[in-house]
C-alpha cells in the first residue's frame, strides 16, 4: 500500500486571481510521498459540511515540505477553504489515488489541460522536465486566463493557450489547436469531460496512448465507501483508488445529462 | 482505577463497545494505516452478497446539511472474493469481525450465509434494510418477510445473527419483535433514511439512483429514538448507530439501551474518529466514576 498520511497542515498562503484560488500548505509528510496526478482530501472542520473535498496537487516542494492546491469555488464547502487565513491549521489526507503513469512515456509528450483541470499539470510538467522529457503544453479556458500559466514557460518546449471567447489570441476549444499530424508518444490530460472526450477521440485516431484525470463525488478517498465510481471497460472502478488517472481508451466518459430541455 | 469497557453483543465478547458501521469502513484494510484495528471492539465489513454486485450508476454520493446521501447499491466483489482476499487480512487483528450479509431474495440470503460455512466469523449482520437496492427495503419493512428471512439465515449461520433494521417503517418495535421471533441474537439499527437531492442547475435528481440513504448527524435523533424504543420493548442486545460523530453521541446511544455502537459517516469526516470516541468514553467514565460501561446501558430509561 502506498503511504498515506492524515496530517495537520498549515496555510502558508491562500490567494485568488482570475477565478482560480491557490493555497500553499506546510504538509511535509504528504509532500514527501506525492507524485503528479495524485490528490489530497481537505477536511473542512464544519458541522454542516462534513465530507472532505478532493483537490489535486498543483505543486509539491519536497525539500520545503509544502504542497500547493489550486481550486475553484463552486459551492459552500470550497468557499470555507477560500476563507482560511495564513497560519490556519487544517487536516488533510493524502497523497491519494494513482497519479499519472510515468513509465514508458516516450520522448515527446503533450500535456492538455482545460479550466481548473490544468491544476495537476504543473507538478506533472516539473516532474517530466526533471526526467528530461520534452513537453508541449495545451491549455484551454472559458474566458479568464489564470496568471500563473506563465510558470509553464520554463518547463515546456511550446505552449498554446485557447479561450472560448478568443481572449489571448486563439479562439475555440484547445483540442482544436492540437497538431493535425502529431508526433507525440503520449498525451497526459486533465479537464472537463467534453474536452477529455474530444481528446480521447483525437488520441485514438492518431494511435497515441492517452491518460486522462477525471473527478467524481467522493466520501472517504480511501476506497472504502465505493462512492466515486467511474465506468470503465472492466466495470465500475473507483476514482479515488484506481484513478483519478485512467487510460482514455479504457474509460467511458459520460455525456452530461440535464433536464433543461423540459423548459422549452 | 480499573475500568471495564468490554460488552457482550449477541453472546460475543467485544473488548469495547466501539464498532464500525457497514459500508463506511471497507473491510478494515482501507483504514488500517490510520486506525489500529486491534483497538476496535468490532469491524463491520461492507455488505457481502453471494455473487458480485456492480452497484448503482454515479453519482453515488451527495453531501447534505449535516449529513450525506449515498446510493452505492451494495457494490461488492461477492463472498468468495471477500473470503479469499479480505478476511485473511482482517484476521490478523485482535478485533471481532461482523460480516454484513445482503441478498435480493431469501434464496440469495441463504446462499451467501452458506458461502461462509467453512469460515469463522464472529457475528453476522443481516442487512434487510438497504434503501438502495430494489428488494432491500421490502424485507426490512414487513414483519412477516423479516421473520422469514431471519429464520432462514439463523438456521444456516455458524455464528450469531443480528438483524439490521430500516428506519423507513411506521413501527420499528414490531419489526424488531419479528426478528426476535425468527431467532435473531441481536438487533442493529438504524440503517440510512431514504432521501433525495435535486441538482437545480441540471434540474434533475443528483444521485444516479434518484434516491439514496441519508446518514450522519442529521439522522441521529431518529436513530437514538428507535434504539430507545427497541431496547425497551425487545429483549435483545442492540448495536446502535446513526450519526454518531463523537464520544458524547456514543454515550447517548448506550444510555438509550445500545450494548455497542457503530460509527459510520464520521469515518469520512475524520478517519481516526473511532479512536477519539474510545478515548472520550474512557475519560467520561473516569470523570463520572463509572467502573463498568455496562452500568450505563439503558440508564436513561
Amino acid at each position: 500500500m502506498n503511504p498515506k498520511h492524515y496530517e495537520t497542515a498549515k496555510v502558508i498562503s491562500n490567494s485568488h486571481a482570475y477565478g482560480v484560488y491557490s493555497m500553499k500548505l506546510e504538509a511535509p509528510q504528504v509532500a514527501a510521498d506525492s507524485k503528479p496526478g495524485q490528490f489530497v482530501m481537505v477536511y473542512l472542520g464544519s458541522d454542516k459540511h462534513l465530507l472532505p473535498r478532493p483537490i489535486s496537487l498543483y505543486d509539491v516542494d519536497k525539500a520545503a515540505g509544502t504542497i500547493t492546491l489550486d481550486y475553484i469555488v463552486p459551492g459552500a464547502g470550497t468557499k470555507i477553504i477560500s476563507e482560511w487565513p495564513v497560519g490556519h491549521n487544517l487536516q488533510i489526507l493524502g497523497p491519494l489515488g494513482n497519479g499519472f503513469d510515468l513509465e514508458n512515456l516516450g520522448e515527446r509528450v503533450a500535456l492538455v489541460g482545460g479550466g481548473i483541470g490544468i491544476a495537476p499539470l504543473y507538478f506533472l510538467a516539473k516532474e517530466l522536465n526533471g526526467l528530461g522529457i520534452k513537453t508541449d503544453v495545451y491549455l484551454g479556458f472559458r474566458q479568464e486566463i489564470p496568471r500563473h500559466i506563465s510558470c509553464f514557460e520554463t518547463l515546456a518546449q511550446n505552449i498554446k493557450v485557447a479561450t472560448e471567447d478568443g481572449r489571448g489570441g486563439n479562439r475555440g476549444y484547445i483540442t482544436d489547436f492540437l497538431p493535425r499530424n502529431p508526433t507525440y508518444d503520449t498525451i497526459l490530460s486533465c479537464g472537463p469531460i467534453p474536452m477529455l472526450k474530444a481528446l480521447a477521440r483525437y488520441a485514438h485516431s492518431h494511435n497515441i496512448p492517452c491518460q486522462v484525470s477525471v473527478e467524481e463525488r467522493m466520501a472517504c478517498g480511501l476506497g472504502a465507501c465505493k462512492g466515486c465510481v467511474v465506468k470503465t471497460l472492466v466495470g465500475y472502478q473507483l476514482c479515488c483508488q484506481n484513478g483519478p488517472v485512467f487510460k482514455s481508451d479504457e474509460i467511458f466518459l459520460p455525456t452530461a445529462k440535464t433536464a433543461t430541455q423540459k423548459l422549452h | 482505577m480499573n475500568r471495564n469497557l468490554s460488552v457482550n453483543l449477541a453472546g460475543v465478547n467485544l473488548k469495547n463497545p466501539i464498532a464500525t458501521a457497514s459500508g463506511t469502513f471497507g473491510s478494515g484494510r482501507e483504514y488500517s494505516q490510520f486506525v489500529d484495528l486491534n483497538h476496535l471492539g468490532a469491524v463491520t465489513v461492507k455488505g457481502i452478497s453471494h455473487e458480485p454486485w456492480e452497484g448503482n450508476p454515479p453519482h453515488r454520493i451527495a453531501e447534505t446539511h449535516g449529513g450525506m446521501l449515498n446510493a452505492i447499491g451494495l457494490q461488492n466483489p461477492g463472498a468468495k472474493d471477500f473470503i479469499a482476499y479480505e478476511l485473511p487480512f482482517l484476521r490478523q487483528f485482535d478485533t471481532k469481525i461482523i460480516v454484513n450479509l445482503c441478498g435480493r431474495d431469501i434464496d440469495d440470503y441463504i446462499a451467501v450465509t452458506e458461502d461462509f460455512a467453512d469460515t469463522k466469523i464472529d457475528i453476522f449482520e443481516l442487512n434487510i434494510s438497504c434503501p438502495n437496492v430494489k428488494t432491500g427495503l421490502s424485507m426490512g419493512t414487513d414483519s412477516k418477510a423479516a421473520e422469514a428471512v431471519t429464520k432462514a439465515v439463523v438456521a444456516r449461520a455458524n455464528a450469531p445473527v443480528i438483524v439490521k433494521l430500516s428506519p423507513n417503517v411506521t413501527d420499528i418495535v414490531s419489526i424488531a419483535k419479528a426478528c426476535e421471533a425468527g431467532g435473531a441474537a441481536g438487533i442493529s439499527l438504524i440503517n440510512s433514511v431514504l432521501g433525495m437531492k435535486i441538482d437545480i442547475r441540471k434540474k434533475m435528481p443528483l444521485l444516479g439512483n434518484t434516491m439514496g440513504g441519508l446518514s450522519g448527524p442529521a439522522i441521529k435523533p431518529i436513530a437514538l429514538r428507535m434504539v430507545y424504543q427497541v431496547a425497551r420493548n425487545v429483549d435483545l442486545p442492540i448495536l446502535g448507530m446513526g450519526g454518531i460523530m463523537n464520544w458524547e453521541d456514543a454515550i447517548e446511544f448506550i444510555m438509550a439501551g445500545a450494548t455497542a455502537v457503530a460509527v459510520g459517516m464520521a469515518n469520512f469526516t475524520n478517519p481516526c474518529v473511532t479512536m477519539d470516541i474510545l478515548e472520550g468514553i474512557e475519560n467520561y467514565m473516569e470523570q463520572e466514576g463509572i467502573t463498568d460501561i455496562n452500568q450505563l446501558r439503558g440508564i436513561a430509561w
